[in-house]
């Protein structure tokens, strides 16, 4: 069971499948991307979305991939 | 730091709570196991150099050393490991060690957990090093995992 599906738990569900297991990733968000993407979320919405919070929300393009195996 | 992992029930042996064991400050094992929690790992946790390194950086090192951790706990037939409480005692001791020397622990700062108000006051990361913290944490596995309950 893996909690949260930002970096870690996503290359901890890339591991473990390299290993053969199960695994079962939770996550609070509506989406990959863990407390890296709702901190995007939040620079986004406190800088109205301009070229600095476009910068620093680089990382929220992890929102447009999925991985099979992981579950929301 | 401690937040989001007490926020979770994460219960332990005889149903104890992550966030009462926790209580009086966060106790773990190289910032990645906690006695009384078998099989729990918290990555990039308190007691590990997370936030003083590049996150990137401590989630990769913890991540491959807990799947190299669940490779070699089938490969010897084993299901649970767990830290011994002498081992998580004798770390925490270490991590304070390493930081009284330094301001870290002199500022209310939220490494000191001072940013929550009633937080018990306790240096959170590792403070010596990300060198020096893989040495010490592939020495663990080197030793067949010394410090851990392996069962």
């Amino acid at each position: 069971m893996i909690v949260g599906a930002g970096f870690a738990g996503l290359y901890m569900l890339h591991k473990l499948r390299g290993l053969w297991l199960a695994a079962q990733v939770i996550e609070a968000g509506d989406g990959v991307g863990g407390t890296w993407d709702e901190q995007t979320q939040r620079w986004l919405a406190e800088t109205d979305g301009d070229e600095t919070g476009r910068a620093r929300a680089t990382i929220g393009s992890m929102r447009s991939f999925s991985l099979p195996g992981s579950t929301r | 730091m401690t937040g989001t992992l007490e926020r979770i029930a994460i219960r332990g042996r005889d149903g104890r709570l992550l966030a009462d064991a926790w209580a009086h400050g966060p106790r773990t094992y190289l910032g990645l196991t906690v006695a009384g929690f078998p099989n729990l790992f918290t990555v990039t946790g308190p007691g590990s150099p997370s936030v003083l390194t590049n996150m990137i950086m401590s989630i990769d090192q913890h991540i491959e050393w807990i799947a190299d951790c669940i490779a070699w706990l089938g490969d010897h037939g084993r299901s649970t490991i767990e830290a011994s409480p002498e081992a998580e005692a004798e770390w925490i001791a270490h991590v304070a060690e390493v930081a009284a020397p330094t301001l870290f622990p002199q500022a209310n700062s939220w490494y000191m957990g001072a940013n929550v108000p009633g937080k018990p006051r306790v240096f959170l990361p590792y403070v010596g090093g990300f060198p020096a913290y893989v040495e010490a944490s592939n020495d663990v596995v080197a030793n067949g995992y010394r410090g851990f309950v392996v069962a």
